[in-house]
């Protein structure tokens, strides 16, 4: 006999989706939202990051490797013709490549304007030729400008595919941009050989982009070709030697992995949040399968009594565990692709983090990563389902048969010390420091710390209503309610698991969310002091010059300007660049620590943020080195500010010193304090009238609570993901509530019968119903929300900082969390009842009569 | 035929028959509140051969249900033996035992415990799927069985819209669709009134006749110990004859 | 269309900038080894048979080394040390019968930076790794990599220099001003190593240097340059246009003895023959043309035979031409055919 009948497996299949449609129909929701979460967010992250790369490796052009300078304002020429002499080099491309934007820039919050931001490319041809050919122009007749008599191409421009859709020109007509501070007017020639349909840029000839950027002497970067059978480690040894300090090696693995750096966390935060959801499904799962083998016990004894072996009984009940997950991962892989369709095209390809500015996201189907998450679906339905149904297999059948064996004994006390074991577990885990630079030891913790605090509920429930319970009530309903709560708290605990696991994670979520935006705009406010602010946008090549900025500080109604100028730097290889921000006057930054004593002479003193600190290993203190305008600089570690702009890390450095030491006197920010009694509105309009035309495009002005309230609206829509799995998480948990209510009740419909007859009203047992389901309704929300807080307290304290290097404080939002407790108690007791009328509704004498 | 029992069915047509079952000293306790065990019986002797019709008599409380339980494999006896088809039970493992189970034995329970959501044939067919029988031999058979019981062409009704003797019919078909040796009843009759009880049992032994099997019943009844070929009576001390007309005290 | 209206306005344009080629002006040496940057184009075109040292002639191969350079007007002042007015290009081949097709490689950048650059003083032009310079012992020597396989040969100058036209001033149009300065070296004693084998032969340079060169109807040239085996010096061109019909011709013979007599128009005869088709191209190519010249008052009559048919070269995916450039022998002597414009009008 084969442990498995094939067609009893079918018939009691059938059977039971006849038999409970709802419940199981439940489950597959369950786990297809889990899998739908999980799949949309992975498709979304690998769009995002596919298109990003893409359009990171068309700005490269794909050479075998790239010397770039540290800074946009470049690192010395002479570089080109030493790296292309060195032996394993084939041939050597230099490179000029600057920021630029087109048309007025979309200022962030506000719908795009007719403008954009693209990289401005300066080659030469004859040299781009050999090494990134992709970067080739050709004219509208399809043939590239080389050699064919039509000399150097001065005043031509060559678009890639995506800036001329963004821009809408066309050949023969003139495009014209900003680009270090200038405004310019090429004719536009044509496209690019071979860039690709994502990045936006735009090649010039390498002599006529120094000549119109002002950059003689300078190129940003130098693409390599190898020669034939050459070794790269060991070239790239050879050239890192050679450089100077301001530059660095570039390789496509480094490029690459900077690309994934710049959003990593916050795409495992974002999977992490979707594996949440899918935990929670499995919660659902697995009390679904526990209320339903509970009531089907004497089915089973019978199926064993006429021949169902153990495991074959174990097999059946797996084999429904799989049809669930089949179904459910079916469900949500489709779910999930049209979810992440929506999303990006409505919140774009970062789900509104910001991170890819530029690029659009294109979906595709990868079957792998399909296949993954399916199985993942599989695997959280087969394991709800696997301890019910172990736990049905160990009852023997001659007992269940009776109607024993029920496994309710009042006398056992429920062991404390599993849950217990599990929390401390948790705890520790939580304290652990970060794995390749992600928090991925404090998630298995929070795991660890939800499972232990669910295998706690039982104990703890008990230990809740024992003096309850001691002390007994006059009122029938209410008594009846404690004793069953107290007697039987295995049965109370599989309702509670599903509000305990939703409630803790929704509390935890939003606990973070709340502390995060409380921090952020306390930091608005200690950051914006003055009445009116300047930006600059794509100006990291050149900005404003001393001539427009005095025209600038002549405006009346000013009583003090502070200037900045703001660039990127790259520090490491491989890491994203560091923002370099010189600043006039007083730093308006919250420090977080202050050196005791001045800056030793001959350095420089510095102000680093936060996030810089942790990632750089930079203390208070400390001297380092800055490569400068070609040197390394010596500079010390002042004071360590709090910030939450720029994640990898910013410096601040005095103005005065950076232009001694570079000689540029540009500036691509401000900050205006007013006169007392000048209007904000006419002085921003006499200041966009004074800035030079070719500039207006890039600058941006603000005043701080305007800037203060978009940037909150920038936080809660890169949050609005966060928002909708809380709220997903919550439904979940709602929905376990009801239906394990409900199946309890219907389960128990015997022993009100039985009440009935021996004379409790209708309405005192539905009294007591109520008070049951508000009794587990109210331990499940105190437990709930005391789990949340301490999740919440490891998100604050070691996730958030783990994953994006900046700390925060905590603020809990009390209504909040007393209006999801209200809801629970409401909503646990109002199922009770509703359960128990139907329940009531057949008749007593029905339900004393039925078979089962 | 074992001569030095005394006991043993006389009926020539049956004595050269194989012993469909045979126990040998069996015992049971059972746990107390107070972790005590108290012995429910002890030496249990029982022959069965095809054909035999057998009650089982005694108090309240006295184990029958028990005994019936290890005669099926179900659970496991302090002491002795069982032997069915000539298989020893003692020794084997759970899916074994319910292997022989499966093949060997059919069921007849006092709630009739028929699967609410599967029609009657299918409830009927039970038995020999889960022996791993295709779908459509098994459902003939099943409804071939339904036609002797008396619920001919009810096949595809759902057990909700019957009543309680034909439910039991329903169990009867079942315990008999795969022509097992030994039929095991647990008060048949107990949830049914006397005439539809007495038609009930009447069906039980005419079926079980005709498919030659033993039945073994336990029961209060006085009316069913009768109709047995055999009335047996369950005590502390073991199994024992019962004079007919005496009521199992 | 309009790109053809410009390419063709294109040499008037900017013919203005550029230096003209006058008549009467004498040959320094060795500044006019150097370069001439004022002049538009430019090139040192080295083409010779080697042989390997210890072998039979049988092996041997024809090479061919030529360094372009190519002024490209800028329009407005630039201070960028890339805002070079020059581009240095090269070509370099080697016809091996055993490989049955040339084997090439070129090379082209911007000068400047000490990576690409032709001298003005003496002969030295480079571009990456490749050279073509005179050494301080009067030799030539080249360095050249093909398909990396290393040439390094030095060329010893056995006979003096030929003034190619009237002292150097060739005509190679109806137009007095479609001309360039012209002259060979022919009869170069070749030693070096090829892919590391030593070989010896004989070689010959050419120079140019010119900014108008060709007639607007010229669509191309064919030109041949023969080391005779008594020491002489033979050296044949026409300019063709679209009909195939001469539009100029001229050229030079000097004997061993070095009397030199330069052939006016009229004093060749030139008829394309033995028609070679590239698989590659498609293009057709005279490999065995018809060529009389007229030595005093006697025609003679030269058949060339080409070392293999396929010695076609395309540089077009560096915006050169295509062209035919191949080893060619005659009765009595040894030298180079060059083919152009046949399969699109040439643009220089």
């Amino acid at each position: 006999m084969a442990a498995l009948a094939p067609v009893a497996t079918g018939w009691l299949l059938a059977g039971e989706w006849r038999a409970q449609p709802v419940r199981m129909a439940i489950a597959v929701l369950a786990i297809a939202v889990g899998v739908a979460l999980g799949f949309a967010v992975h498709l979304v992250n690998s769009a995002a990051l596919g298109s990003f790369g893409r359009a990171m490796a068309s700005v490269q052009g794909r050479a075998d490797l790239s010397v770039r300078a540290v800074a946009a304002t470049g690192m010395d020429e002479a570089l080109y013709p030493r790296l292309a002499r060195l032996p394993g080099i084939a041939a050597a491309s230099p490179v000029v490549e600057v920021p630029a934007s087109w048309g007025e820039l979309a200022r962030p919050g506000a719908p795009a304007k007719t403008g954009g931001r693209f990289t401005l490319l300066g080659t030469d041809f004859l040299r781009a030729m050999q090494v990134t050919p992709g970067l080739i122009g050709v004219s509208a007749a399809g043939l590239s400008g080389v050699g064919t008599g039509n000399g150097w191409l001065e005043g031509r421009i060559w678009l890639s595919p995506a800036l001329m859709a963004a821009c809408r020109c066309r050949a023969g007509q003139n495009f014209r941009f900003t680009a270090a501070g200038r405004g310019h007017d090429p004719v536009v020639a044509g496209t690019l050989a071979a860039s690709g349909q994502d990045a936006r840029l735009a090649v010039i000839d390498i002599a006529e982009a120094q000549d119109r950027l002002g950059q003689f002497g300078r190129v940003q970067r130098i693409d390599l070709k190898l020669a034939e059978g050459a070794d790269p480690a060991a070239i790239t040894a050879r050239i890192a030697r050679a450089l100077p300090a301001d530059a660095l090696v570039a390789t496509p693995d480094g490029e690459a992995s900077r690309a994934d750096a710049l959003s990593r966390a916050y795409r495992v935060n974002l999977g992490m949040l979707a594996l949440v959801a899918l935990l929670t499904g499995g919660f659902l799962v697995w009390s679904a399968q526990s209320l339903s083998v509970a009531r089907r016990r004497p089915q089973f004894a019978l199926l064993a009594v006429l021949g169902l072996s153990r495991r074959g009984l174990v097999g059946q009940l797996l084999v429904e565990g799989l049809v669930l997950g089949v179904a459910g991962a079916g469900l949500g892989l489709a779910l999930g692709y049209g979810l992440a369709d929506l999303a990006v095209t409505r919140l774009g390809g970062d789900l509104g983090g910001g991170y890819f500015n530029g690029a659009q996201a294109r979906l595709a189907f990868p079957p792998l990563a399909a296949a993954g998450f399916a199985g993942l679906g599989l695997a959280t339905a087969l394991a709800g389902s696997l301890v019910p149904a172990l736990a049905a297999a160990r009852v023997p059948p001659a007992l269940a048969l009776k109607g024993l064996g029920d496994g309710i004994d009042p006398g056992r006390r429920p062991a404390a010390w599993p849950g217990l074991a599990l929390i401390a577990a948790g705890t520790g885990l939580a304290m652990a420091p970060p794995v390749a630079g992600l928090p991925i030891l404090a998630y298995a913790g929070m795991a660890l710390l939800l499972a232990g605090g669910v295998a706690l509920m039982p104990a703890l429930a008990r230990a809740l209503l024992a003096p309850l319970a001691r002390a007994g009530s006059r009122w029938l309903p209410l008594d009846l309610a404690i004793r069953r709560l107290w007697g039987a708290p295995q049965a109370a605990s599989l309702a509670l698991s599903g509000i305990v696991a939703s409630t803790a994670l929704m509390v935890a979520m939003a606990v973070m969310v709340a502390s995060f935006r409380q921090s952020v705009d306390d930091w608005l406010v200690a950051v914006l002091p003055s009445d009116l602010y300047l930006h600059l946008e794509a100006a990291e090549a050149g900005g404003i010059s001393p001539d427009a900025q005095a025209r600038l500080m002549a405006v009346p109604g000013i009583a003090q300007v502070r200037m900045q100028r703001v660039m990127s730097i790259r520090l490491a290889p491989g890491q994203p660049a560091v923002a370099l921000m010189a600043q006039g006057g007083h730093a308006a930054v919250p420090l977080l620590q202050r050196a005791g004593g001045p800056a030793p002479a001959g350095t420089t003193p510095v102000l680093i943020s936060e996030p810089m600190a942790w990632l750089y290993g930079w203390q208070v203190g400390d001297r380092s080195t800055l490569a400068i305008a070609g040197r390394p600089r010596p500079v010390f570690v002042a004071g360590v500010w709090r910030d939450y702009a720029r994640q990898f890390g910013a410096i601040i450095l005095p103005l005065a010193d950076y232009r001694r030491l570079t000689g540029d006197l540009t500036m691509t920010d401000a900050a205006f304090d007013l006169a007392p009694g000048a209007q904000p509105h006419a002085v921003q309009q006499a200041l966009a009238a004074a800035l030079p035309a070719a500039v207006r495009g890039q600058a941006q002005f603000g005043r701080p609570g305007e800037m203060r309230r978009i940037a909150l609206q920038i936080f809660d829509r890169s949050f609005a993901v966060t928002y909708a799995l809380e709220a997903i998480a919550i439904l979940i948990g709602l929905i376990g509530v009801a239906t394990s209510f409900s199946a309890q009740v219907l389960a128990r419909m015997r022993e009100f019968g039985m009440l009935r007859h021996i004379g409790v009203a209708r309405g005192q047992v539905l009294a007591m119903l109520a008070l049951e389901g508000a009794g587990l309704g109210l331990v499940g929300a105190a437990a709930g929300i005391a789990l949340g807080l301490g999740l919440a307290i490891v998100l604050v304290m070691v996730v958030n900082p783990q994953s994006f290097h900046w700390t925060m404080d905590l603020a809990l939002p009390w209504p909040l969390l007393a209006g999801l407790a209200a809801a629970l108690i409401a909503c646990a007791a109002g199922t009770a009842v509703l359960a128990g009328r139907r329940a009531l509704g057949q008749g007593p004498l029905l339900a004393v009569r039925a078979d089962w | 035929m074992r001569p030095e029992t005394p006991f043993a069915p006389t009926a020539p047509a049956v004595r050269t028959a194989p012993a469909v079952l045979t126990a040998r000293g069996l015992a049971k306790s059972v746990p107390t509140a107070a972790g005590q065990r108290r012995q429910l019986f002890a030496h249990v002797d029982l022959d069965l051969h095809a054909g035999d019709v057998a009650a089982i008599t005694g108090e309240s409380g006295v184990g029958k249900s028990t005994l019936l339980n290890l005669l099926a494999g179900l659970d496991q006896p302090d002491a002795g033996n069982v032997t069915i088809g000539g298989q020893a039970l003692s020794g084997l493992n759970e899916a074994a035992t319910t292997a022989i189970r499966c093949r060997h034995i059919g069921f007849v329970f006092q709630a009739f415990h028929v699967l609410p959501h599967l029609d009657l044939a299918r409830n009927v067919a039970l038995p020999l799927v889960l022996a791993g029988a295709a779908q459509g031999p098994a459902l003939e058979a099943a409804r071939a069985m339904l036609d002797q019981v008396g619920l001919a062409g009810r096949g595809s009704d759902h057990p909700a819209v019957l009543s309680g003797g034909e439910l039991q019919r329903v169990a009867i078909a079942r315990a008999l669709v795969h022509r097992p040796p030994l039929v095991l009843a647990d008060e048949p009759t107990g949830n049914l009134d006397p005439d539809t009880a007495r038609r009930i049992l009447d069906l039980l032994l005419a079926s079980a006749q005709q498919a030659g099997s033993a039945v073994l019943i336990v029961t209060h009844s006085e009316a069913v110990a009768q109709a047995a070929g055999r009335a047996l009576s369950l005590s502390a001390s073991g199994l024992a004859p019962r004079a007919p007309g005496a009521l199992g005290a | 269309m309009r790109r053809l209206v410009l390419l063709l306005l294109a040499p008037l344009l900017l013919a203005a900038d550029f230096a003209p080629v006058k008549p009467g002006v004498p040959f320094r040496f060795p500044a006019d080894h150097g370069a001439h940057p004022a002049f538009r184009t430019e090139w040192w075109y080295v083409t010779g048979w080697v042989q390997p040292k210890s072998g039979a002639s049988a092996q041997a191969a024809g090479i061919q080394i030529t360094f372009f350079r190519t002024r490209l007007p800028r329009a407005k002042p630039n201070r960028s040390r890339f805002a070079t007015e020059q581009v240095i290009f090269a070509h370099a081949a080697i016809a091996d019968p055993a490989t049955g097709r040339l084997r090439h490689a070129t090379r082209i950048a911007r000068s400047g930076f000490g990576l690409a650059q032709a001298r003005v003083g003496d002969m030295d032009v480079a571009v990456d790794d490749w050279r073509l310079w005179r050494g301080a012992d009067g030799r030539l020597h080249g360095h050249v990599v093909v398909d990396g396989q290393r040439l390094d040969l030095a060329f010893t100058p056995r006979q003096p220099i030929i003034l190619q036209g009237r002292a150097g001033y060739s005509q190679k149009g109806p137009n007095p001003s479609e001309a360039s300065h012209y002259y060979s070296w022919p009869q170069l004693a070749t030693s070096g190593t090829l892919a590391g084998k030593p070989v010896i032969g004989t070689a010959w340079l050419d120079r140019e240097w010119s900014s108008t060169l060709l007639n607007p109807r010229a669509v191309g040239w064919d030109w041949l340059g023969i080391n005779l085996d008594d020491g002489g010096a033979l050296t044949l061109f026409r300019v063709r246009d679209t009909n195939g019909r001469a539009l100029w011709a001229g050229g030079s013979h000097r004997d061993r003895a070095g009397k030199t007599q330069i052939f006016q128009p009229q004093d060749v005869d030139w008829q394309a023959a033995g028609w070679w088709k590239s698989p590659r191209s498609g293009a057709r190519w005279p490999v065995r043309p018809i060529v009389r010249y007229r030595l005093g008052s006697q025609w003679q009559a030269l058949e060339i035979k080409p070392l293999m048919p396929d010695q076609e070269l395309d540089s077009r995916s560096g915006g050169g031409p295509l062209y035919w450039e191949g080893a060619v022998t005659v009765p009595g002597g040894r030298g180079y055919l060059e083919l152009t414009g046949y399969s699109a009008p040439l643009r220089m």
